[in-house]
């Protein structure tokens, strides 16, 4: 099953981690919770009946969950989950960055109103729209019904929408 | 997708260090096999260590029964030897109706009789409890000598017979828990 677990890291990688860090809030964190996931993988010799891809997820959100309940369930520390791409461009130059500032503006108000949709949302927007997982799947990672998962993203797209236009 | 969905896609995410690709590709590789091995072995250890505790428990258990056992029987040999020297509520029962019998009551209405039952050992060693002497000396009512729980029945008797020149009739008296006096003292009160 290893080499099947590697090619799932090596696929979702960074979805992986960003899940981790929707829950954690911190970089750091969020790695050892991948790690750790994967130590338990490699420990069970059973093959999941489902899904490997969202059987992965699983076992990392889980573990994520038990690094936050071992840090006695405090508040999530709220780093986000994306670069801040604009001080990088500011670096540049002046041009190059007043080229950019509107386009950075707006990517960075989706940046926020992503960040601060509620954790659950959050999650479900990262595997659907990153790794491309079905709400089958996600279902399953988060323990609830597909379609309760696929009326979840529904309507953090749709809050997504409002805050863009409200800001526009 | 929507417009939207896809804006987010191109979006770019945190991504992890190279750090964790390291130490996931190190758990995942046979070269860290070694490591997961001792995992396994420290999850065995614990295991055989629980093992080992649960197959202590039960010695332990044995030992205190055991140990209690032990306890229990060498208590009941010590409550039986003291039993054994004290004597028992029968023999004292046995020795009143034996002695203050209605024939004896009449007996010792004579006044040498009664000196006589005075100096015996038995007698003379109830007279060492203080209260007994005291109520011998001092009091004049005998329903307090005989209500007193610690002088003897037939001492009280004997007090009372010479306090009151009557003959103590043992079928006139009443003797439970709380009373040990004549049915007539009780009626009047006393």
């Amino acid at each position: 099953m290893r080499p099947e677990l590697e090619q799932v890291y090596r696929q979702h990688r960074q979805s992986l981690f960003t899940l981790a860090l929707t829950i954690l809030g911190c970089s750091g964190l969020a790695e050892d919770a991948v790690h750790e996931a994967f130590v338990r993988l490699c420990q069970k010799s059973d093959r999941p009946k489902e899904s490997l891809v969202a059987y992965v997820f699983a076992a990392v959100r889980n573990a994520a969950v038990d690094f936050h309940r071992r840090r006695n369930n405090q508040q999530a520390l709220m780093e986000s989950l994306f670069h801040e791409k604009g001080k990088a461009f500011l670096l540049d130059g002046t041009a190059k960055a007043e080229n950019h500032t509107k386009e950075d503006e707006q990517e960075n108000e989706l940046k926020s109103a992503i960040d601060q949709l509620d954790e659950t949302s959050r999650q479900i927007v990262v595997m659907k729209i990153f790794s491309e997982l079905t709400f089958d799947e996600i279902g399953h990672v988060l323990e609830m019904p597909p379609a309760t998962a696929a009326t979840r993203y529904r309507r953090a797209i749709m809050k997504l929408e409002e805050k863009l236009r409200k800001n526009s | 997708m929507s417009d939207l969905e896809t804006q987010i896609r191109n979006i770019s995410l945190k991504s992890p260090s190279e750090a964790l690709d390291a130490r996931v590709f190190a758990v995942l590789r046979d070269n860290d096999e070694s490591i997961i091995g001792d995992r396994k072995n420290e999850q065995q250890d614990a295991a055989r260590t629980s093992d080992s505790i649960q197959t202590i428990q039960p010695g332990r258990r044995g030992a205190a029964m055991t140990s209690g056992w032990i306890v229990a029987a060498v208590s009941m040999a010590i409550g039986a030897i003291a039993g054994r020297s004290l004597p028992s509520f029968s023999e004292i029962h046995g020795h009143r109706s034996q002695h203050v019998s209605v024939e004896e009551t009449t007996a010792l209405n004579s006044e040498n009789q009664q000196q006589q039952f005075l100096n015996t050992p038995e007698l003379e060693i109830k007279n060492q409890d203080s209260r007994l002497v005291s109520t011998t000396n001092g009091h004049t009512e005998s329903s307090q000598i005989a209500e007193s729980l610690w002088i003897s029945p037939l001492a009280a008797a004997v007090a009372w017979e010479q306090q009151t020149g009557q003959i103590f009739n043992v079928r006139n008296h009443i003797n439970d828990r709380r009373f040990d006096m004549c049915r007539d003292c009780h009626r009047v009160g006393g």
